[in-house]
């Protein structure tokens, strides 16, 4: 009997740290959502659903697997199911822009206001630029560079293989750059970087 | 394939920690040789990081993110298996009821009390840890504006030494009522602190008030924002005549913050600068200065001859004298 107790209490702390672990990834699951689906009411629902069916199975998550990647391939596979079910319209290619999805710009480093206010047009086009990407790429930009998730993290997310990660993140880029090609990404900053390869 | 091509076609790798063992230092090897291949690993992440700044494209609502953390916070042992879990789940997603809803049917009063609690502890907590993440924001952004000063790359918007005319600049610029005192105008008495001008600074998506004063070679930094923004919280705390004020050393630097009237202050110096005379920008007049003075004599009495406290010069602060009194 007490190795039952001992049990139910274990399986009650897992439980409980599942939950809180969950929801730490609640601003990228969203995010996440929100760039596949681009209308806030489906991406809040494709969000609650994703954790309400990852409490459903969390018990078969494996203690050394990556929780994060885990949600985001709910999420996606969700996603895919309501897109061939017809329950959702396919992802959007084209948006208005985030003004339909209030943005909490929030500096949370606040290292550098004057810095972050003198380059707010700037921050938004590269938004802008994201946004306009073609799904594939823009998806693998989300999870790359806002999640940071791995390639191989990102490769179990898109049900792909980490080279494919690799070739679409490198083609993700390069839309981007020519995108922002007006901008001064290879003048003196850039220069300066490399006189200082020492911190590499 | 060149060696620069070859490393080119893995400067992508590289800069998202995906090159191990012999490729990493081959690469690394290459890029300390050429010149080219630095530039354009430079390039590359001069890029990543314009991206990175982008972030958050999306950011859920405070009531969606109340919603799921409510989701999120029923505790484990309220459903009585994993069956029962399932069906809730399985009831909520068809028809986007929450898995808490239908615990909560299930065991209404115990349930209720727990679920209230709950998320009041979650409301709670977020709120304390929102508002301290904004005080520790405002002190960190006076500080790098100030060291922005120093370094003069913090052009001033309006250059004047009278409060009346910043005072009337900030007037349609700010989000909250500010006045600077003109009691240096009005007494005549020489200055030691010379108002040297302002400008808006960015906080929070809003706008904050940037005032800079001179004193010597000392440069003086006062932001103001309003304390629905932020509030003065932290540091060493003292308290005068209802106002709690606190100071924080950041190296070389000396931050006072506090929150009166609907306004939240922090005024920047260098340690080296007592903080009676960081007051003395809102002080300045021979009335005050006297006051300042005996304040000084009396903390040096009761603290044995050590140098002047914040609360000392800051027990002027009171509803009568200060100056941004509404």
């Amino acid at each position: 009997m007490p190795c039952v107790a001992t049990n139910s209490t274990n399986a009650r702390n897992a439980e409980q740290d599942f939950r809180e672990s969950a929801l730490q990834h609640l601003d990228g699951l969203y995010g996440y959502a929100m760039t596949l689906v681009h209308n806030q009411v489906e991406a809040e629902d494709l969000v609650q659903e994703t954790y309400l069916r990852a409490l459903q199975a969390f018990e078969r998550l494996r203690p050394d697997s990556n929780l994060k990647s885990w949600l985001f391939t709910i999420l996606r596979n969700i996603r895919l199911n309501q897109v061939r079910d017809g329950v959702s319209k396919p992802p959007v290619m084209a948006m208005d822009g985030p003004a339909d999805c209030p943005q909490q710009f929030e500096d949370k480093s606040a290292k550098d206001p004057l810095f972050l206010y003198m380059n707010k047009a700037k921050q938004a086009d590269v938004q802008k630029a994201i946004e306009e990407l073609p799904a594939v790429y823009r998806e693998v930009i989300v999870l790359r560079e806002f999640e940071e998730l791995s390639y191989d993290e990102i490769a179990q997310v898109l049900d792909c293989r980490p080279g494919t990660v690799m070739s679409r993140l490198s083609r993700a880029r390069e839309k981007l750059k020519e995108k922002l090609q007006d901008w001064s990404l290879a003048t003196g900053e850039a220069a300066n970087e490399a006189g200082q390869y020492e911190s590499l | 394939m060149s060696r620069c091509d070859e490393a080119a076609s893995r400067i992508d790798l590289y800069l998202d920690g995906e090159l191990r063992g012999d490729e990493l230092e081959v690469f690394d090897h290459h890029v300390k040789q050429c010149g080219s291949c630095r530039r354009a690993l430079s390039e590359r992440r001069r890029l990543l990081e314009q991206i990175r700044a982008a972030r958050p494209l999306y950011a859920p609502s405070s009531e969606f993110r109340a919603k799921m953390a409510a989701v999120m916070a029923a505790p484990a042992d309220a459903s009585s298996g994993a069956s029962e879990r399932s069906e809730a789940s399985r009831t909520a997603t068809k028809g986007h009821t929450t898995f808490g809803l239908l615990w909560l049917r299930s065991k209404p009063i115990p349930a209720l009390v727990a679920c209230t609690l709950a998320i009041a502890g979650i409301v709670t907590l977020w709120k304390v840890s929102q508002r301290d993440a904004r005080a520790n924001a405002f002190v960190d952004m006076a500080v790098e504006i100030h060291r922005q000063q120093l370094a003069g790359q913090l052009p001033l918007e309006i250059t004047t030494n009278s409060p009346k005319e910043i005072s009337t600049w900030f007037a349609a610029k700010v989000p909250f009522y500010f006045r600077l005192p003109a009691s240096q105008e009005a007494n005549g008495q020489s200055q030691r602190y010379e108002l040297t001008g302002g400008r808006l600074v960015n906080f929070r998506s809003t706008h904050a008030a940037y005032i800079a004063y001179r004193m010597e070679a000392q440069i003086i930094s006062l932001v103001v924002t309003s304390a629905s923004t932020s509030v003065a919280l932290g540091g060493e705390e003292t308290t005068s005549k209802g106002i709690t004020f606190h100071t924080h050393r950041d190296g070389e630097l000396q931050v006072v913050t506090w929150s009166v009237h609907n306004l939240t202050y922090a005024l920047v110096s260098g340690v080296n600068v007592p903080t009676r005379q960081s007051c003395g920008v809102c002080h300045t007049g021979a009335k005050e200065r006297g006051l300042i003075q005996n304040l000084r004599s009396l903390n040096k009495q009761r603290s044995g001859g050590n140098n002047i406290d914040a609360h000392v010069f800051c027990t002027m602060c009171d509803e009568k004298d200060h100056p941004t009194k509404l």
